[in-house]
């Protein structure tokens, strides 16, 4: 009589898992169509957790973007002439040009009267080359060296090739040296593009955000992306400047702004300003 | 009543056997199923990024690919280099509300007017898409489609058009503001003439003039088998098999395989398989679902745009200026089809990259009305006409190893397939035809 008991015991317990493990394996396939539906947790409770701060009105909105492309050239040596006012050295390898101004040239020193005299400068064609076209760009800025990027009428462009340094020594000019890319053309209608907060979002995920740091500022600009045809094509990319809480160090990455990758091997460090 | 006691006690001790037996078969096929373990280990931080992904890439694939516009009485194709109208539209609507739906008119008339009025900035989806989707709300009962946006004079509503119903509806709007677009629509640079043609089940877009086309370059980039067999099947417990015909197929299980041609081959259509059970679905829920196997394979989504429907298949194609890419064989991107057993994806795997700047090479196309005399010459039906489009094909440019030109031509979908025009006029119609109408009878 016991032995019949155990006997039903085991029949019926091996039934109930048989039935159990048969559901399991009819709901597998199905269910797994909908993974991507399922919860979400917040990411900025996770970036909390790890002591990342990130800017309180961070934009989520989609914005559009550009391919662009400039043609490879040399806009600068010929202009050599027209620069009166300073002597002018053209290097042909690095396609830039150096001046120094032939005159002193004094400034206030005053940080806020010293931005307002070298952007005259650099607006003066005798002075700079293309000098208009440059805006001044205060995070690739350090104590002595105001560094402007190119813009355009998509936006800014971050690149050693669309820059311009002017170096600053006792309150006087030194020298300047410019890269110049030369006229910029979207090479297809816009598109969308990811928002900010995506973008910082994609490096979080991509561990490119050490833990305790603070996101400092997220910019729109452009970076370059390859040589094709003679042509040089630039995208829009996120400029996300990350800050360690402890080493108080400064980085800027860059994030494509049309597929959320991190463009390897073109952070750069930033020098911290003091005014 | 002895020998009853033990034929029931031999009973017992099979069916327990038969039980244990069958639970540790179970267990085993439990155990050696990846994907069951997938489904499991699926982390958070994964799902939320997928999630918002994949709203994006709702709101990114199901967006008009042309606007239109009246000046002088003549209807024109726009265009901007540096607005892009359809996106600007995509971007008003996102922060619309949308009240009620009203269903104004199923008169032809009345939507052949609408199609004509001068005063409206039109915008158009390459094929219906539904209103619950375009809302992102369900609004209307039924979930009714639409192909076409009228945008008039006013921000307070929209008129949506369902071109095979002539059907028109009125939805109401809070925080309509389409200022922009109109300023956009009337200093577009690009106007190209065109005329609405009545076809099968849509009113098509005409280029009523002869036309020098962009030939336009990508720098394309193609995956290897190994990134797509990641992403679609694992990483685990993956078998290959090859066969004579140029094909390896990778499995996971019963239920999932991967196929595609052998690297030696030079053809890059890939198709991905999962047997599973599907009940019936709308047409919103097949758009959204396929979205989630369009995101799955990884590949570049930013042309990338709902281009038609056929039976059960959804497919998309990539848009450059408003125009979309074919592969070879006419093939789109991407094609999703739900069966009552499968859900397949058949895709390319090659994507376009990076846009080349134009270099002035062109390509004459006549006028479509020319193009669709042709085929009627060839002995295409003309009521068997579906869709004639320009669109491009892919040719490769020998000069560098990546780089592809897109080359103008015109595809037409008839008898429920897209070819190119070269391709139709290849076909034997006069057995087509007949083929056809031996189904149609069939049929009555």
């Amino acid at each position: 009589m016991d032995r019949k008991r155990i006997e039903w015991l085991f029949f019926i317990i091996f039934l109930l898992i048989d039935i159990y493990l048969g559901i399991e394996i009819w709901r597998s396939p199905i269910s797994l169509s909908d993974t991507s539906g399922s919860t979400a947790t917040s990411i900025r409770a996770e970036m909390r957790a790890d002591g990342i701060d990130i800017p309180l009105h961070i934009s989520h909105k989609q914005q559009s973007g550009y391919y662009l492309a400039v043609k490879n050239r040399d806009y600068l040596s010929r202009k050599s002439s027209s620069l009166t006012q300073v002597t002018t050295h053209y290097s042909k390898s690095d396609n830039s040009l150096t001046g120094t101004p032939k005159s002193l040239i004094l400034l206030s020193g005053n940080r806020k009267k010293n931005l307002q005299q070298l952007e005259d400068f650099k607006n003066d064609p005798k002075n700079v080359p293309y000098g208009k076209e440059f805006k001044f760009e205060p995070s690739m800025s350090g104590d002595n060296t105001y560094c402007y990027v190119q813009n355009t009428d998509y936006g800014r462009i971050y690149d050693s090739d669309a820059q311009l340094t002017i170096n600053v020594r006792d309150n006087q000019i030194v020298n300047y040296t410019i890269s110049y890319m030369g006229p910029i053309n979207a090479v297809r209608e816009p598109q969308l593009i990811i928002s900010a907060w995506h973008a910082v979002k994609a490096m979080y995920t991509d561990r490119e955000i050490v833990n305790n740091s603070r996101v400092m500022q997220v910019s729109l600009g452009y970076s370059k992306l390859t040589d094709v045809r003679g042509s040089t094509i630039l995208l829009p990319t996120w400029l996300i400047q990350v800050e360690n809480k402890t080493t108080k160090n400064i980085t800027v990455k860059r994030v494509n702004a049309f597929t959320a990758q991190i463009l390897q091997g073109s952070s750069y460090n930033v020098n911290v300003q003091k005014n | 009543m002895k020998s009853k006691f033990k034929l029931g006690d031999a009973l017992l001790l099979i069916g327990t056997l038969a039980v244990f037996g069958l639970s540790i078969v179970l267990w085993i096929f439990i155990m050696t199923n990846d994907q069951y373990f997938n489904h499991i280990s699926q982390t958070n931080r994964v799902t939320e990024q997928t999630r918002s992904r994949r709203d994006r890439i709702v709101s990114n694939l199901y967006i008009p690919t042309n606007s239109y516009g009246f000046k002088n009485g003549q209807l024109y194709r726009l265009y901007d280099a540096k607005k892009n109208l359809p996106l600007e539209f995509v971007k008003e609507v996102k922060g619309v509300k949308y009240r009620n739906i009203k269903k104004i008119s199923t008169d032809k008339k009345e939507y052949e007017e609408m199609l004509h009025d001068s005063e409206c900035i039109q915008l158009s989806f390459p094929k219906e898409v539904s209103i619950n989707l375009f809302t992102k709300k369900n609004v209307k009962k039924g979930d009714p489609k639409f192909r076409r946006v009228f945008i008039t004079n006013s921000n307070d509503f929209l008129y949506l058009g369902n071109d095979k119903t002539y059907t028109i509806y009125r939805i109401n709007l809070i925080k309509g503001n389409f200022n922009k677009l109109r300023s956009y629509a009337s200093n577009a640079r690009g106007k190209i003439p065109v005329e609405f043609m009545r076809l099968k089940n849509c009113y098509e877009v005409f280029f009523t003039k002869q036309d020098h086309w962009r030939i336009y370059s990508y720098l394309t980039n193609t995956q290897t088998d190994s990134y797509f067999v990641s992403r679609l099947l694992g990483t685990t417990n993956v078998t290959t098999r090859s066969n004579k015909k140029g094909w390896v197929t990778y499995s996971l299980n019963y239920y999932t395989n991967l196929r595609v041609p052998k690297a030696k081959t030079d053809r890059h259509d890939f198709h991905y398989t999962r047997y599973e059970k599907h009940k019936d679905k709308t047409l919103n829920d097949q758009l959204l679902e396929s979205v989630s196997f369009v995101h799955k394979l990884g590949l570049s989504e930013q042309d990338l745009r709902y281009f038609d429907t056929t039976d059960n298949s959804i497919s998309y194609a990539n848009y450059v200026e408003g125009i979309p890419v074919f592969w070879d064989n006419s093939s789109p991107q991407v094609v999703t089809s739900f069966t009552e057993d499968a859900v397949k994806v058949d895709f390319n795997n090659t994507d376009l990259q990076i846009p080349i700047p134009f270099d002035g090479q062109t390509k004459t196309l006549p006028s479509s009305a020319t193009v669709m005399q042709r085929l009627v010459n060839a002995g295409m039906r003309k009521e068997e006409i579906q869709r004639i489009i320009v669109a491009f094909g892919v040719e490769k440019d020998n000069s560098h190893d990546h780089l592809v030109n897109l080359v103008p031509g015109y595809y037409v979908k008839a008898y429920n397939q897209w070819k190119s025009l070269a391709e139709w006029e290849k076909v034997d119609f006069l057995s087509l035809n007949k083929y056809k109408q031996a189904i149609m009878e069939e049929g009555k």
